[in-house]
């Protein structure tokens, strides 16, 4: 494992901070990390700068190595790492994206108020619960063939559409359309589609959820309302999951292959889970068109669950979809590696950014951000823990100049699973939030423990930062009603 | 168990770690393994079957991790539960560990921590006090 950050940080401002480049430990570039004195009180305590300064050797890199907010240790990037690399001088790398590969959220809102299903929720968790396959190994109902599975790849949520489970406007605010270009099915091995081929439309586990919210504050009227939130009390839906077993194996036959691509090309790396190849290398090519079958895999995903969900409540409320509403306002992945055009010292470059943990928000008038928005920026979806609040955000300029449009994926962790667990059983959290009215469905009592809100860092103080700092800005504040785990 | 082979539950903020030791490579691959099933599984059935797994790599730390990541896989490629891991063969790039396990719909309820993949990171296996040691961060 990594050791603790022995290195040199300097405070730049109230919420920024730098580890200078030390060439003696290979940095080609200087770290950057958001946060204020309070967040950086638990940063200090375990690796995850370690992982910031580690990045910040890798070749090619553009600007600095970065940390989110809600930053913390994970392995290969940290958590709430963003980094960008030249097409030409760079590498593209499976541990600066993760395992969970479009591990990412989605938003819908409604046009039901907390009253309006406040009696129904215990029908309602239990019937997201049946429908919505979750835990450990379970599968889907959806049996793909080859063909159908290849075009799942390819086409990522524009498959699911074409096939009844969603519709146009779902595909219009989904990022990137749902699909990211270059995916190639034959780059991903027989395993990875054995694993794939049951699990779409399934939720997994950990920290994935379906959750209930009601609109606690709105802080930005006019762009809320452009975005169908519209009062305090109005309930909107969230849905947390990811490409599954799939991403997991392609992440994996990634890795291995990797690390013969590092010594094959001399790339010296502090940490193996950063194996990498050039951007323009064939190892190279061959991850990134493996990793966008699984984003792609994983925006089907959560459409699937998306139709389910509408199905589900409108069955337990007994309304047609057109007097629930459920439109969805817009989808993110925080866990990908994506091509992007971005202003390096006065150019124009497009560079292979990684975002792990972390958001893409990009700021008003790219042309990534669907139309309708456009003008506003693009929508960042913040989950933060189960018993505390998510939030609405929206993208900037300053975090185009900043992070090449990047802001934070979550509350962020703060305590290991270990001690979460050995502090409360789940059972006691279940309690707890069911005291709080907050009605909990969950396929096993450790999840629960593991995610109980303590074992997370303060979400309003991780979003505080981010909207002082400038990476996104606060539109709406979402409290939970009820929460399915896997 | 023995002080020269053994694990322990090691603290991440993040994901789930472990800390594995013993005095030749086989023990390693072993009590690695038993300490992935050990964060996995809770009360788990007794063994219904035993499947003979092959992992490649170059030796060391590749093939550990080539051992550890064929174990887990049975759970989504074959829908069965490791519960028990012996290394019966282990020759220069190849291992063959025999896995005790169990059908995933009779170990569901035993089946508490989803490890999705074992990872390389910070991996390296030393040489401490005559035993060889190592520790590992799992995905979850």
């Amino acid at each position: 494992m990594a050791k603790q950050f022995e290195g040199t940080l300097e405070k730049i401002d109230d919420y920024r901070w730098r580890i200078p480049r030390d060439e003696s430990y290979g940095m080609v570039t200087e770290g950057i990390v958001f946060a204020d004195e309070e967040l950086m009180k638990d940063l200090r305590t375990d690796a995850a700068l370690t992982q910031v300064q580690n990045v910040a050797c890798m070749p090619g890199i553009v600007g600095p190595s970065m940390a989110m907010p809600d930053c913390h240790y994970g392995y290969g990037f940290p958590i709430g790492g963003v980094a960008a690399f030249d097409l030409n001088e760079g590498v593209i790398s499976p541990g600066g994206v993760g395992y969970d590969i479009n591990c990412g959220v989605r938003l819908l809102r409604t046009d039901l108020e907390e009253q309006d299903v406040r009696g129904k929720l215990q029908e309602l968790t239990d019937s997201l619960f049946r429908e919505i396959p979750a835990g450990v190994g379970e599968k889907g109902k959806i049996q793909l063939d080859e063909k159908e599975l290849r075009r799942v790849l390819e086409r990522g949520s524009e498959w699911a559409v074409t096939q009844g489970y969603g519709n146009e406007n779902d595909l219009e605010v989904t990022e990137d359309g749902g699909f990211i270009e270059g995916a190639d099915p034959d780059a991903i091995s027989d395993h990875a589609r054995e694993r794939g081929r049951p699990q779409l439309g399934t939720l997994g586990s950990g920290n994935h959820f379906l959750e209930i919210q009601c609109v606690d504050r709105i802080y930005d009227d006019e762009a809320a309302s452009r975005m169908g939130i519209l009062d305090e009390g109005q309930v909107t839906v969230m849905v947390h999951t990811g490409s599954r077993g799939l991403g997991y194996q392609v992440c994996d036959d990634a890795l291995k292959q990797l690390q013969r691509a590092a010594q094959k090309y001399g790339i010296d790396l502090p940490d193996r889970q950063l194996a990498c190849a050039p951007v323009d290398s064939p190892e190279g090519e061959s991850y990134f068109a493996g990793m966008a079958c699984a984003a792609n895999y994983g925006w089907a995903n959560r459409q699937i669950i998306t139709h389910w969900m509408r199905e589900a409540f409108e069955r337990v409320l007994g309304r047609g979809i057109s007097q629930i509403g459920l439109q969805l306002v817009y989808d993110v992945a925080h866990n990908v590696a994506k091509f992007e055009e971005h202003e390096v010292n006065g150019r124009r470059q497009r560079l292979c950014v990684h975002r792990k943990g972390a958001t893409r928000c990009f700021g008003p008038g790219r042309e990534e951000v669907p139309e309708r928005y456009r003008d506003l920026g693009q929508p960042a979806i913040i989950p933060g823990d189960m018993g505390t609040a998510s939030w609405l955000m929206l993208g900037t300029d300053e975090a185009m100049q900043l992070t090449f449009g990047s802001t934070c994926h979550g509350a962020g962790r703060t305590m290991s699973r270990t001690a979460a667990k050995k502090r409360q059983h789940g059972r006691e959290v279940q309690s707890e939030l069911e005291g709080r009215g907050i009605r909990v469905r969950s396929a096993g009592l450790k999840t629960l423990a593991e995610e109980a809100s303590y074992a997370y860092k303060d979400v309003d103080r991780v979003i505080g930062v981010t909207d002082r700092v400038g990476l996104s800005r606060r539109v709406a504040r979402m409290r939970p009603l009820a929460v399915v785990k896997g | 168990m023995s002080d020269c082979a053994g694990f322990e539950a090691v603290e991440h903020t993040g994901d789930l770690a472990i800390r594995a030791w013993a005095t030749d490579m086989s023990g390693l691959i072993e009590q690695a393994a038993r300490a992935m099933l050990d964060l996995m599984l809770e009360d788990p059935p007794n063994v219904a079957r035993t499947v003979e797994l092959r992992a490649e790599g170059p030796e060391g730390e590749d093939l550990l991790i080539d051992c550890l990541r064929s174990i887990l896989s049975l759970i989504d490629l074959e829908g069965l539960v490791p519960v028990t891991v012996e290394v019966t063969e282990l020759e220069g790039e190849e291992a063959v560990c025999e896995v005790g396990v169990v059908p995933l719909e009779e170990a569901r309820q035993a089946l508490v921590e989803d490890i999705k993949a074992v990872t390389y990171h910070g991996l390296e296996i030393r040489k401490r006090e005559g035993n060889l040691e190592v520790e590992i961060v799992f995905d979850v």
